[in-house]
């Protein structure tokens, strides 16, 4: 039998799926964080922090391409219950990426609306007091 | 205001002008408030500049306490 995961322990193995399953929750904030740069109008931080969680994300993605590619050869992996759990982080995380990106997208298009900028002006007396609130 | 502004990630341009310099400022405008010490003045301000923005008065209570976040509140309230 075959595993993607270094280590001869079930339990070491186990600890390494743990941890995969980590980084998607790490990967999935940061895909979070950028809508919220996107919301702010930081465009360029928010391809960047897509990018930087992207790097660590594909290679979870090429562990779970490995992983199947194993049993369709034959290979039978036993399956526990931290695999389920890493799976359905990279599922959530996946998800939230496609939809970050096109969240980024639409605060763009926002901004180049014009939704953006509202305009305020505040009228004062000669003494121009009112202008502390600005 | 703008460290209101700033802190809801909400893009504003916040301005304050005395009365006699509005008619050099009205370009595209989303909101005109009036100070409540010159609020005599805003059937006048509501002719020259309601084809701009929103005009009222500010609430005085948010004024009297310098509390930009209401006034805040209450310029994005007339925006909707």
């Amino acid at each position: 039998m075959t595993t993607s995961f270094s280590g001869s322990s079930r339990a070491h193995r186990d600890d390494c799926q743990y941890g995969e399953a980590a980084g998607r929750l790490q990967e999935t904030r940061q895909f979070v964080d950028a809508i919220g740069l996107a919301k702010s109008y930081q465009f360029e931080e928010a391809h960047k922090k897509i990018e930087e969680a992207d790097i660590e994300f594909v290679e979870a993605h090429h562990m779970q391409t490995k992983l199947l590619q194993d049993e369709a050869n034959g290979h039978k992996n036993d399956v526990s219950v931290i695999l389920v759990h890493e799976q359905d982080h990279l599922m959530t995380s996946m998800t939230v990426k496609d939809l970050a990106n096109e969240m980024i997208n639409m605060y763009e298009k926002i901004q180049q609306l014009g939704g953006g900028e509202m305009k305020i002006i505040l009228v004062c007396s000669a003494g121009m007091s009112t202008s502390l609130l600005v | 205001m703008r460290q209101s502004a700033e802190a809801r990630s909400i893009n504003a341009d916040i301005k304050a002008v005395g009365e006699s310099q509005l008619k050099n400022h009205l370009e595209e405008l989303d909101v005109i408030l009036i100070g409540p010490q010159v609020r005599y003045l805003q059937n006048k301000i509501k002719a020259q500049a309601e084809s701009r923005g929103k005009v009222a008065v500010i609430d005085s209570v948010a004024y009297g306490m310098v509390k930009g976040d209401k006034v805040l509140d209450q310029a994005i309230a007339l925006t909707k």
